[in-house]
């Protein structure tokens, strides 16, 4: 891979040290630098990386293109790893109901509308990311608090079955593939 | 009164912005403000996902009135993400919301249920007007709930009631747990006769206690066949063989009125 971008690019945080970085293109060509340890936080940007044999002498040199994730989300997601690079291991998930208490800088992080945080989320599904999954996962339960039914329709913008049912047959309406 | 004709402020984009703009700056939580700017401004004036759209850009100090959202058809909700995200999303509701969120749509009830809960414990305590709930660590006062109809009740793997409202009629309740704590004003023996062949019968079936402040000795219906045993300190120990199996009940009546059920 020798992609030479045509945008700037994004250097989202100075780093301290001087750790392995690699370049990251996003599915709009904006192109982002990441640390190891950072970008280890993401299941499917590590494996990919070390399935394709990148090292620290070539890895700046073979950009990853992430088609599914534009540069909006993926400047959250690696300003979200660059932070959170060397936090301890979460201890292991039961189905218990998850509490935490949501820190403060990823709150702010994440304080963007429902339609952005839907798209990081499906962003981060796709990276792998379990700890910016439970973080946005935890905003939007939060969303939920002492509100009523209708005021959760509202928020989540959660059709009513009437709606459901016109979208249905609407759609059975509708011609299907021919053939 | 004033004569400002709001249905023609409402069409003015200016003006809405600068509504919402106001209500960022007085850093309340964004639904207490579009609630506000509802009442403000009439509940058709704005959709949420606008009215959020602009809150959110003015919060993060993008304050530019010449942008306008573009219009997506394809806009991205909740109820559009794939069902396996969504059941993770519900995982992090608290019980409360999760029955609220199932209220929403038959199609939001059938996501919701999905996902299963388990509880690490349900405590349930009574006052004369007031049910106290506890799931978890969280608890919540309720009146007079039907908490032992729900279906929590039905799969919770154990319960801890500690009540001056219940007496042994309500042992059926503890038939189907795992295993059980309950405090009783009175008991009758062939209500605990009653309870023993029951959670016989319950494969999950560990342990049970029960504390009974009175205990009455009716004529018992149907004695057991139990091989029984005095133990030093004077309590009854009995052996109840469990149906069609090789293990067996152990019952031991205290002297204190606590009465023990074990599976062995």
């Amino acid at each position: 891979m020798s992609v030479e971008p045509e945008v700037p690019i994004v250097q989202v945080e100075e780093v301290r040290e001087n750790p392995v970085l690699y370049k990251i293109i996003s599915s709009d060509n904006h192109v982002f630098t990441i640390s190891e340890h950072a970008v280890k936080l993401s299941k499917t940007l590590w494996d990919l990386i070390t399935n394709l044999g990148l090292t620290a002498e070539n890895a700046l040199d073979n950009p990853i293109p992430v088609e599914n994730v534009n540069g909006k989300n993926m400047e959250t997601i690696v300003q979200f790893c660059e932070r959170h690079k060397y936090d301890e291991e979460e201890p292991e998930y039961t189905n218990y109901i998850r509490e935490f208490v949501l820190p403060e800088w990823d709150r702010q992080l994440l304080s963007i509308d429902n339609e952005e945080l839907f798209q990081l989320i499906l962003a981060t599904n796709y990276l792998d990311i379990q700890k910016l999954m439970d973080y946005c996962c935890r905003v939007i339960g939060d969303m939920a608090k002492d509100k009523t039914p209708e005021e959760l329709r509202i928020i989540y913008g959660i059709p009513t079955d009437a709606e459901d049912d016109a979208l249905e047959r609407s759609a059975s309406d509708s011609p299907g593939p021919s053939g | 009164m004033h004569n400002i004709p709001k249905d023609l402020l409402k069409n003015n984009s200016n003006y809405l912005k600068s509504c919402i703009l106001y209500e960022v700056l007085s850093e309340k939580p964004i639904f207490e403000c579009y609630r506000h700017f509802r009442e403000r401004n009439g509940e058709n004036a704005m959709g949420y996902g606008d009215f959020e759209y602009y809150y959110y850009r003015f919060y993060n100090g993008d304050v530019d009135f010449e942008h306008e959202r573009r219009m997506d058809t394809n806009e991205q909700t909740l109820t559009g993400l794939p069902l396996e995200i969504l059941g993770m999303v519900t995982g992090y509701l608290q019980p409360e919301e999760r029955v609220h969120l199932r209220l929403t749509s038959k199609k939001l009830k059938a996501i919701v249920d999905m996902e299963p809960i388990t509880f690490r414990l349900i405590a349930v305590e009574w006052t004369p007007n007031v049910f106290y709930l506890q799931i978890n660590e969280n608890g919540c006062p309720q009146e007079l709930a039907p908490v032992f109809e729900s279906e929590h009740w039905k799969q919770a793997k154990g319960a801890y009631v500690n009540s001056t409202k219940i007496d042994s009629k309500s042992f059926p309740l503890f038939y189907n747990l795992r295993c059980f704590r309950v405090l009783v004003t009175s008991m009758e023996m062939n209500d605990f006769h009653y309870l023993i062949a029951n959670v016989a019968q319950n494969p999950s079936f560990q342990a049970g206690m029960i504390k009974a402040v009175t205990v009455t000795y009716l004529e018992v219906v149907e004695p057991f066949p139990m091989e029984s045993r005095v133990e030093n300190d004077g309590s009854l120990t009995f052996r109840y063989p469990i149906p069609n199996s090789s293990h067996y009940l152990e019952v031991k009546m205290g002297n204190d009125g606590v009465f023990t059920i074990e599976r062995i």
